[in-house]
């Protein structure tokens, strides 16, 4: 019996030399930030969207890599800002993305919704934020999985449960093993 | 000790030295249908190969990252979305165990007017409480169905209960399939503890018992048909080394069961031109989609700690609302809000104090699933306006029970709206509806498509689950169903595929004899 995890094998995936400083100016620009913590996580939280965006189908990388140069060239081509979004100064820079989220027009704001949705889940995945918010998931995971560990002992060691459906919202619990060493109960299906 | 790993017999290349194989049943997917059809059949003593186009994770794999998690075990990377008046995000596995990998785990009988309406509107006479009862039970049982243990229920669902209680609305304690679940609310991205029951701990551990395999990292592409019947169905596999699909599998089987989920089963029965005699496949598609509620408390919530949920508000189910609280981890809360960057961080730092919960509406509407050029899948779906006016109905509940509960401000999914603190900015939602196209709907629960349906002009599957134009082509998943059933899909699923199993085995000489 095979217990062992599969996955394909890729090499890391870089963005491109054109691509890859717009990502850093959305992240740069996204990233949350404290008054006494900066986290300096921008190549990190790159290097995990670079991961993720190896994964995606095709049809997403494209769209995803428009979406980045939508946000760099997009200002200069509508007319409303004289530069690309990488020479803007941080603060034109979350000028032009908050016009993106306040947008009335659908198109704009997904754009808004797909960056937020992908920078922002990697930020708070770092353990230096993590730490910093004081939730360290790892730690609960482990946790947890003590608590269960226990749990699980204790079910054990108990007298050996019936093989016939508990009621729901019953106290006790079997444990699928359990349920495995009984012979099946094969039920008279009744075809008409 | 260590937490038990599911014991499976799992076949992948280069392992897989045969690129012919022959067996009594195949079932494609490994879902809540599939595995369950396929345990059942094993369990009749057929011989059965279930194909699943995902790879296999451990336990041990979901103690990781979100995004990790995310775009490893779900359909395109968890990048899925419909197109429409306003684009719903959608979830489906797409790894041994399919969905029941990353849903909530929430487990609830097909409620009675449901079946009755099936009864009456699709013919399904055969599908009552009453001959359904034996078929819940034994689900339950299979999958360890039952309520969370008492403590380890977390604040973030004790709050919902307080509000619902304080307005005297019916609540009920959650049935999910888990055995200890010690409440580390990651059933979204895969229980990193064991404690959720998927298919693969359950279903497919029993098809393996009973000599079953599963061959992982197989796409199937094509089914072959021959003299009006199902022979077999043709795989590409892919090399986990390289990424390549580039290995052929043909499977040679008296039985096909199709269980691939509620857009990959019509999307392969169009690419096959098969089965659509009657024009519906890919049509009817409901989605019951959601919307996402927070709550900010004066005390701490830790939404982290905690069952994703315990509970659900069931007042207003008669009107096709379903209320209920929904914790996820910090990552994925980091995007309830469209804040970014220091007011972002501001936020987050609240975040402990912050409440999420859900509300999920019964959809008058139908979409459809369709090849676009090229075969690009097409998952269109257009919410109406007359759910929109549920959402918003559902959403001024959701904000008076938290609001009941002690919460300073809830937070809704409607664009433009702010913060809602009293019955004033309540009565100001119905005042000034929420647009569809300014609202961020969401959902896991995606049904129909192939519906099942006694007259062969009005359903792709008769209610032995086989297709009405192709014999020994079976349909088992969330696309048989009629009709939206209101509450989370899960056990229906798998009462139907026992179902199904159960017409086979009973007439399995029968479908032998065609085969033959």
């Amino acid at each position: 019996m095979n217990t062992t995890s599969q996955s394909v094998k890729t090499a890391q995936y870089r963005f491109g030399r054109f691509t890859r400083p717009i990502v850093l100016a959305v992240i740069g620009t996204m990233k949350p930030r404290w008054n006494d913590f900066d986290p300096p996580i921008d190549e990190e939280v790159c290097a995990h969207i670079e991961r993720d965006f190896s994964r995606f189908p095709l049809r997403a990388k494209i769209m995803i890599l428009l979406m980045f140069h939508v946000i760099q060239w997009g200002g200069p081509l509508a007319r409303r800002a004289p530069v690309p979004f990488t020479w803007l100064s941080p603060d034109a820079r979350a000028d032009r993305l908050r016009g993106l989220r306040n947008s009335k027009r659908q198109l704009p704001h997904l754009i808004f919704k797909a960056l937020k949705t992908m920078v922002l889940i990697v930020c708070y995945s770092r353990p230096s934020v993590e730490q910093y918010l004081g939730l360290v998931r790892s730690d609960w995971q482990m946790s947890r999985l003590r608590l269960r560990e226990q749990l699980l002992a204790v079910d054990r060691k108990r007298a050996k449960l019936p093989p016939t459906p508990l009621p729901l919202g019953a106290a006790d619990t079997v444990h699928p093993d359990d349920i495995l060493q009984d012979e099946p109960v094969l039920l008279p299906y009744n075809g008409e | 000790m260590a937490i038990p790993e599911p014991s499976l017999r799992i076949v992948t290349f280069p392992e897989l030295g045969q690129t012919q194989i022959d067996t009594d049943v195949v079932v494609v997917g490994s879902g809540a249908g599939g595995a369950a059809v396929a345990a059942e059949l094993a369990e009749g003593g057929l011989k059965v190969l279930v194909l699943e186009e995902g790879p296999y994770f451990t336990t041990q794999d979901f103690r990781t990252d979100v995004t990790n998690v995310i775009t490893r075990t779900m359909r395109d990377a968890g990048t899925t979305i419909t197109i429409g008046r306003s684009p719903v995000q959608y979830l489906e596995g797409r790894c041994v165990g399919g969905t029941t990998v990353i849903n909530g785990g929430m487990c609830w009988r097909t409620p009675d007017k449901v079946l009755k309406r099936w009864g009456m509107e699709h013919g399904l006479t055969r599908l009552t409480s009453k001959s359904l009862q034996p078929l819940f039970e034994r689900v339950e049982q299979r999958i360890s169905a039952r309520e969370q243990d008492v403590g380890t229920e977390g604040k973030n669902s004790l709050v919902f209960q307080r509000g619902c209680e304080k307005l005297g609305y019916k609540t009920v304690r959650n049935i999910r399939n888990q055995v200890h679940c010690v409440g580390s609310n990651d059933c979204v991205t895969g229980c990193p503890t064991g404690a959720k029951q998927s298919t693969a701990h359950t279903y497919l551990t029993i098809l393996c018992r009973y000599g079953g395999s599963i061959v992982t990292s197989a796409k199937v592409e094509k089914i072959r048909v021959e003299g009006g019947k199902a022979t077999g169905v043709v795989a590409r596999i892919q090399n986990l080394e390289t990424g390549q699909w580039d290995k052929t599998l043909a499977v040679s089987a008296k039985i096909v069961v199709l269980s691939c989920g509620a857009t990959q089963t019509p999307l392969l029965l169009l690419r096959n031109r098969i089965g659509n005699r009657s024009r519906q496949v890919g049509r009817n598609f409901t989605i019951h989609p959601n919307i996402k509620i927070s709550a900010m408390f004066d005390e701490p919530i830790d939404t982290m700690r905690g069952a994703h949920q315990a509970f659900q508000c069931r007042e207003f189910q008669d009107e096709g609302i379903l209320i209920a609280p929904g914790g996820v981890s910090p990552p994925l809360m980091s995007v309830a809000t469209d804040l970014f960057g220091a007011e972002h961080g501001d936020f987050m730092l609240k975040q402990r104090y912050l409440a999420t919960g859900g509300v999920l509406v019964d959809d008058f509407a139908a979409g459809r699933v369709s090849l676009g050029p090229f075969g690009i899948p097409l998952v269109r779906y257009d919410i109406t306006n007359a759910d929109q006016h549920k959402f918003i109905r559902g959403a001024a509940l959701a904000a008076e029970i938290y609001l009941a509960a002690g919460a300073r401000e809830v937070y809704t999914a409607f664009g433009g709206v702010g913060p809602i603190r009293n019955g004033d900015d309540i009565r100001r939602l119905f005042l000034y509806p929420p647009k569809i196209e300014h609202t961020e709907y969401f959902t896991a629960h995606l049904m129909g498509t192939c519906r099942m349906d006694r007259d062969p002009t009005r359903g792709v599957v008769d209610e032995s689950g086989q297709s009405h134009d192709i014999r020994n082509l079976f349909v088992a998943d969330a696309s048989i169903l009629p009709t939206p059933i209101g509450v989370n899909p899960q056990e229906t699923i798998m009462a139907l595929a026992t179902h199904i199993a159960g017409d086979v085995l009973n007439n399995w000489k029968t479908y032998r004899q065609v085969a033959a």
